[in-house]
């Protein structure tokens, strides 16, 4: 059985104020700043194949959404994801090296 | 009704804040990576919001990646609170506090 | 043609090497210096004084040599000044060169009787000091600037103190080494104030021209005399003090230190007490040459003080006290070194009295013949100490003269010179000191009433002199050790043979009553020194004394003075004859009473100058103390405090807890993005 959620009252409040102090700046410099108007998108762009050619470097065959090559990230976030997992599992191993 | 670019960044600070609060207030140590989580995403609303204010795909590209890193660092975190249960046997984040004066 | 001059330097560094030789050899190989050391320090000073004799004879020549030979320091051109060594040979320094190193030459000689016969220990440590003690004094008697002479004046004080010093192992040495050293250095504390305030106002410390530079007594005078010298102007600007009242104070600064060092009241206490050294040291350094390097510096900036009569009054008059203070005491003493003691800081104030008179060759004379006949009476004290077995004590001698000839003849004729019998030694340049004290002084009370002092102070010398030959020689031996005295060989009685002789005779350089009568162009001294440089000769300094001091000679025939003194120095001599001749004589000053016991005492001096340490400098020494420890080094650990406090507090940021350094980070980028924000204006 599971008990129905709670609001935490056993937590420290205090530092949360810094966190509140941050929104509130934060609020203020964007609500205050000139963004502009937003360009958008073509209605009938093909978003998700654009994003899967410029994941390759093939943005010249999506006609209509510019982009940049993000193929180099592409190989990065590979070898990373790869070291990530053997970072966890080398970590959930017990101390000793036991399989 | 085009909603403004504004009103997602707004969003997206407002996600960063609450994710902060968690993070300055949660004992527990996978409430804590909850937050770091929400972080992240708020980051990636904030990606998506610019894409579309300059029409560009980078970044939603790019938020994808964000994602896909956010993954991999909870799960070097989660192996980092199994080590740090074995050695405080507790997973409470302000257990751990021999570095110290 | 190698010249004397080439070979100055090696007129104290002969001396030096012996005391190097002695230290080393003495330490790491003592089989290698049989005698301790002495044959070392007799060759090496024995070609000082060939040496010196050489330099003598060409400088005669009217030749003379002024230079640098090592500059430490070369200043700013123009804003500050150079440090450096120099040699300076001049009739001065090579006639004062020629009296140390025969001195020095003798005593080394003496002490192989004295200490190596007596099988003394620790020899080596004895020759080095002598060695040591050559070497300072020759380099102090031709210093040609101020600084250098200031550094060896110190260095012989040194000296002083490790011989006076040499038995340390028994109480007394040690303790009047301490005071000779303290005491000095407290007259040199003012001297040294004096060469930086010489320093500052004239920008040079040399005593005599060199090339184009002048020195300062040179610049002293063009000032006084008017013209606009823009050193001196400067730092006279800068004080607010006249020249004339500046000069005097830097005169009188200079003087504390030649007080000190010479042994004139007030600083004489440490002289007696320094006879607890062994006696060739006491005949050395206490009569002949160390206490003669005040006097010595007085005579080689005598261009500066020429010009200074107020100064020169109160030298004369601190001469002519300290003259009869002196041989009061010197009356009732019982040890016989003590009495030479005593006799030596009279003779002293003698010298300092004619100086302050302006009679600049009668001081010079007087410290020539003093040298010798000083030195001589204490080598004869010390034969005859050797002979009593280290017994000082005149009432246990007695009938020595039979015993001892040659030193009862040779002490006779030094005491005849001390006493200023016709025709030694003695008589002739005390004679001149008093004369020319009578001249100026009839024109100058407060010489007048010095003179006074001095003559009455012949009388005393007279009477102590006589009372010390009689007890120690003739009688009737009053011990078992008088009758079989310990018997002395030649290297005692060569020393003595050889100042006998000098003293009997140096006197005839310098005659000056016979000039009068005859007409005949004897005064060689005077002569000697009216050669040289030329602002440092007699002719510049009689020109300085009359027109810028304003003394004027009265004119009187010297003779009634010269029979004066010489009927006073029989009358005192006749009544110690007297007093104290025959068989037994009795104890004769227990007569005066209470004067006596003030007289036997030192006036109270010694006690009043410890009360002076203990209730003056003391108290004052310890508020000094609190001040130091309190504030200055409460400031000092204050700081230190506070950075220990805030430290430990600050630290506590480091609680350990990474929930606690994210909401730092937090508050830290809130602050930062708040004024980035007030700061570019984004609200």
């Amino acid at each position: 059985m599971t008990t129905k959620p709670e609001l935490s009252t056993d937590i420290d409040v205090l530092p949360g104020l810094a966190a509140i102090a941050l929104f509130v700046t934060m609020a203020v410099a964007i609500l205050s700043a000139d963004i502009g108007v937003a360009q958008g998108f073509e209605p009938a762009a093909a978003i998700t194949r654009s994003i899967g050619y410029a994941l390759f470097n093939l943005e010249r065959a999506a006609p209509v959404v510019t982009s940049e090559g993000f193929l180099l990230p592409f190989f990065v976030v590979a070898f990373v994801l790869d070291a990530a997992l053997g970072a966890a599992v080398m970590l959930a191993r017990r101390d000793g090296g036991e399989d | 009704m085009v909603v403004e670019t504004q009103y997602y960044v707004l969003l997206s600070a407002a996600m960063f804040s609450i994710g902060v609060f968690g993070l300055l207030t949660r004992r527990n140590a996978l409430r804590f990576l909850m937050s770091v989580e929400l972080m992240l995403n708020a980051a990636n609303v904030n990606l998506v919001a610019f894409s579309t204010q300059w029409g560009n795909i980078t970044g939603q590209t790019f938020s994808l990646f964000v994602l896909a890193l956010a993954a991999a660092e909870v799960a070097v975190g989660i192996g980092i609170i199994l080590v740090l249960f074995r050695s405080f046997r507790d997973v409470d984040v302000t257990e751990p506090a021999t570095m110290r004066w | 043609m190698v010249g004397a001059f080439d070979f100055a330097a090696a007129v104290p560094l002969l001396p030096f090497a012996s005391f190097v030789v002695a230290i080393l050899a003495g330490y790491f190989t003592p089989r290698l210096l049989p005698k301790g050391g002495a044959i070392p320090g007799i060759i090496a000073t024995g070609g000082s004084l060939l040496l010196s004799g050489w330099l003598l004879v060409t400088v005669s020549g009217t030749a003379t040599f002024n230079e640098e030979i090592y500059t430490w320091t070369t200043g700013m051109a123009g804003e500050t000044f150079d440090l450096s060594f120099g040699i300076l040979i001049d009739p001065l320094s090579s006639y004062m060169l020629v009296i140390v190193a025969l001195i020095s030459f003798l005593v080394h000689v003496f002490s192989l009787g004295y200490m190596n016969d007596e099988g003394e220990t620790g020899l080596p440590r004895y020759y080095a000091g002598l060695g040591l003690f050559s070497f300072s004094m020759l380099a102090f008697v031709m210093a040609s600037n101020i600084l250098m002479a200031f550094m060896f004046f110190e260095l012989v004080g040194l000296c002083s103190w490790l011989l006076i010093g040499f038995w340390f192992r028994e109480p007394g040495p040690p303790s009047a080494a301490k005071k000779a050293f303290l005491v000095t250095r407290f007259g040199d504390y003012f001297f040294l104030i004096g060469v930086v305030a010489i320093f500052a106002t004239f920008g040079t410390g040399l005593f005599a021209p060199r090339g184009d530079e002048l020195g300062f007594p040179q610049l002293a005078a063009d000032v006084l005399a008017g013209e606009a010298v823009p050193v001196v102007s400067n730092f006279l600007g800068t004080i607010g003090l006249g020249a004339e009242t500046w000069f005097a104070i830097m005169g009188l600064l200079v003087l504390g230190g030649v007080i000190g060092k010479s042994a004139q009241f007030p600083l004489h206490t440490w002289l007696p007490d320094a006879m607890e050294g062994p006696t060739p040291v006491s005949a050395l350094i206490h009569a002949a040459t160390m206490v003669a390097a005040g006097v010595y510096l007085i005579m080689r900036m005598f261009g500066f003080y020429a010009q200074l009569p107020r100064v020169l009054a109160l030298i004369a008059l601190v001469g002519g006290f300290t003259a009869l203070f002196a041989a009061s005491i010197a009356l009732v003493k019982r040890e016989i070194k003590q009495v030479l003691a005593y006799s030596t800081i009279s003779q002293y104030g003698y010298m300092m009295l004619a100086l302050g008179a302006g009679g600049y060759v009668a001081a010079t004379f007087h410290l020539m013949t003093h040298a010798i006949f000083k030195a001589l009476l204490f080598l004869g004290a010390g034969s005859v100490i050797i002979a009593m077995h280290h017994n000082e004590n005149m009432w246990d001698m007695g009938g020595l003269k039979d015993k001892m000839p040659v030193t009862y003849y040779t002490f006779l004729s030094g005491s005849l010179a001390l006493a200023g019998i016709f025709p030694f030694a003695g008589f002739w340049s005390k004679d001149e000191v008093l004369y020319e004290a009578l001249i100026h002084g009839l024109n100058d009370p407060i010489i007048l009433l010095a003179y006074a002092m001095g003559l009455v102070a012949v009388l005393f010398t007279g009477f102590y002199t006589f009372r010390m030959v009689i007890l120690t020689f003739h009688g009737e031996a009053r011990t078992e050790t008088a009758e079989d005295p310990h018997g002395v060989r030649w290297n005692v009685k060569f020393p003595l043979v050889v100042l006998g002789i000098l003293a009997a005779t140096v006197g005839f350089v310098n005659m000056a009553p016979v000039k009068e009568l005859t007409g005949m162009d004897i005064t060689y001294l005077h002569h000697w020194f009216e050669n040289g440089i030329h602002e440092v000769t007699l002719g510049e300094y009689h020109h300085l004394l009359e027109e810028v001091a304003g003394y004027h000679a009265a004119d009187l025939a010297p003779f009634l003075p010269a029979a004066l003194s010489l009927g006073l120095a029989l009358l005192g001599a006749g009544l110690a004859w007297i007093l104290y001749s025959g068989p037994e004589p009795t104890a004769h000053t227990d007569k005066l009473g209470s004067i006596k016991t003030l007289l036997y005492n030192n006036y109270y001096q010694d006690e009043y100058q410890v009360w002076l340490a203990e209730g003056v400098t003391m108290p004052i020494a310890r508020v000094a103390d609190k001040f130091d420890q309190g504030i200055i080094d409460g400031v000092v650990n204050a700081i230190s405090s506070i950075a220990l406090f805030s430290g430990s507090r600050i630290r506590r940021l480091q609680t350990g807890r990474v929930t606690n350094y994210a909401a730092m980070l937090t508050l830290g980028l809130v602050v930062i993005v708040l004024v980035v924000a007030l700061v570019g204006g984004w609200f």
